[in-house]
């Protein structure tokens, strides 16, 4: 299994806090992130909800004209370089840093890699084609690709921190940043590194979440509880964005510095359906493989697992493949063991969403605390068997689990231990 | 000619100062006020008050030197020029730009020859 990994430093900019203790504070009074909202003007699509951001706007592709809060001054010369979801990032890493108590050398020792999720901005990448379009390739914005493709978190932010040890992006959709705190262990464990940072990251944006409606894999339902896994009614996810920054550091890095450590990465496993482009395997075999495979890396028995974060977006097909899994993979132990989605309160953040459940299972543990199932007022029958609490309550934990699934049906899951 | 309204849009944002420099600039075409414009650009770029900075607004102030300026700051600046008034600057005709006097020279050139042409 080799040395520990612990988490030790956290940020946050999502629907449900822009920071940890606005986080904490969500999950404790079960308080939703998602509210009624149309992306476009008009807006002629089905979708009434999103997870929205608070404290940000980007009323045009013109980094002159966003705003953000006033808490926190972004470098002017980094500013014009990012997307919406690299000033999320920004800010995540900012809190993460004074949270940590990492010193600012220490990010350019060789020492401290970037391993970040995102999808790029289609939000700016759209409008830089079009101007391309439209001006017959006469003109561009020189900052157009860096701040728009796949990849741009790991250019902005590397350059702007320094960074000299490993900086790279993990791309496998909605498992993306779970596959970044997984590798990013791996270089802790083998002792590549002995600090990794790793960010996950999406726009909150028409460009981000609409297209998912032509793949009908988006709620129509408005407002609040449109995001309802497990449940009966559920008819699909709705979109969030924002970032989540978690600091990844070595035994011997903690100490040395005098850091805190808030949980463990104890171990990880994954696993790949081989089945669908977009839809998991019915039976959700590759997310239970993934699951043993974590256990067996962090050395845990089934029935020591104390809590499952689950992946459970709200669709209809994939919550019930991941139910399928879970009961595969808890077998006798499933009535004892809490399973909750923090979607409901959440949205799905695409690449952010392994990186933001990751932070808040590390909330969980420090605080021994589980999420309720927002949202959950008629349990799809086909999920009887599962411990599925509707409100969050007090429970000892010692060892978590947090899944995560994406497009081609790649399955992550994650092991936490508390510190 | 560029529109008032297709100005304030590409330069949402911007300071007044700067806005309204290049709305006079586009009135009159006079050099002063394509100077004006083109500091009041750059020095938002960089994050720079040009007021509370008069000392880095002479002519002979070094770009790279004593602004800190990089060639995307550079590349970021003519993309507003070439945006704003539909030309395109050639990357070798900025091998020269050195200093600030360097800078506005240059875009005057370019401003003469859309001139010319209109």
């Amino acid at each position: 299994m080799g040395e520990g990994v612990h988490i030790s430093g956290l940020g946050f900019i999502s629907s449900i806090g822009n920071n940890a203790k606005q986080v904490l504070e969500s999950l404790r009074e079960h308080r939703s992130g998602i509210e009624y909202h149309r992306f476009l003007e008009p807006d002629l699509s089905r979708v009434r909800s999103g997870g929205t951001v608070k404290g940000f706007s980007f009323p045009s592709h013109g980094w002159a004209t966003w705003t953000f809060p006033e808490h926190l001054e972004v470098p002017r010369n980094l500013l014009r370089s990012l997307s919406p979801h690299g000033l999320y990032a920004y800010y995540a890493v900012e809190e993460m840093l004074a949270h940590s108590g990492l010193s600012r050398d220490a990010l350019s020792d060789g020492q401290t890699g970037l391993f970040c999720a995102s999808a790029g901005s289609p939000f700016l990448l759209h409008h830089y084609l079009k101007q391309m379009d439209e001006s017959g390739g006469k003109r561009g914005h020189p900052l157009g690709v860096v701040s728009s493709i796949s990849g741009t978190l790991n250019f902005t932010l590397g350059a702007h921190y320094g960074i000299r040890g490993g900086n790279l992006g993990f791309v496998s959709a909605c498992a993306s940043s779970s596959h970044a705190l997984a590798y990013a262990s791996e270089e802790i464990r083998h002792g590549r590194h002995e600090r990794m940072i790793v960010v996950g990251a999406e726009d909150f944006t028409a460009e981000s979440i609409l297209p998912f409606a032509a793949m009908r894999a988006l709620s129509f339902q408005e407002g609040t509880k449109a995001s309802r896994p497990f449940d009966a009614a559920r008819d699909g996810f709705v979109g969030t964005g924002g970032a989540a920054c978690l600091l990844l550091e070595s035994e011997a890095s903690l100490s040395a510095r005098g850091g805190k450590s808030l949980a463990r990465l104890a171990g990880w496993g994954q696993a790949s359906d081989g089945f669908d482009m977009t839809n998991s395997d019915p039976e959700g075999t590759g997310l239970t493989t993934a699951m043993n495979k974590a256990i067996k890396d962090a050395g845990w028995t089934t029935s020591e697992v104390d809590y499952i974060n689950a992946h459970a977006t709200s669709t209809p097909v994939g919550d019930l493949s991941e139910g399928k899994a879970i009961r595969a993979f808890l077998g006798p132990a499933i009535e004892g063991i809490p399973v909750s989605s923090t979607k409901g309160l959440t949205g799905h953040g695409l690449s952010l969403a392994g990186a933001l459940e990751a932070g808040i299972c590390t909330l969980c543990l420090q605080n021994q605390l589980i999420p309720g199932n927002a949202n959950l007022e008629s349990v799809d029958p086909a999920f009887a068997e599962l411990l599925l609490p509707v409100s969050p309550e007090p429970r000892a934990l010692n060892k978590i689990l947090s899944n995560s699934s994406g497009f081609g049906g790649s399955n992550v899951c994650l092991a936490f231990e508390k510190a | 000619m560029i529109s008032e309204i297709t100005i304030r849009e590409k330069l949402a944002g911007y300071p007044e100062p700067v806005l309204e420099a290049c709305l006079r600039y586009r009135q009159d075409r006079r050099h002063e006020d394509l100077d004006s414009l083109i500091v009041g650009v750059l020095f938002f770029l960089l994050d720079l008050d040009p007021g509370a900075n008069p000392d880095k607004l002479g002519d002979a102030t070094r770009l790279r030197e004593d602004l800190q300026v990089e060639s995307i700051t550079i590349a970021e600046l003519l993309f507003v020029v070439e945006d704003l008034f539909d030309v395109e600057v050639a990357n070798q005709d900025l091998a020269q730009v050195r200093t600030l006097g360097d800078l506005k020279r240059f875009l005057r050139s370019i401003s003469d020859s859309i001139n010319s042409i209109e």
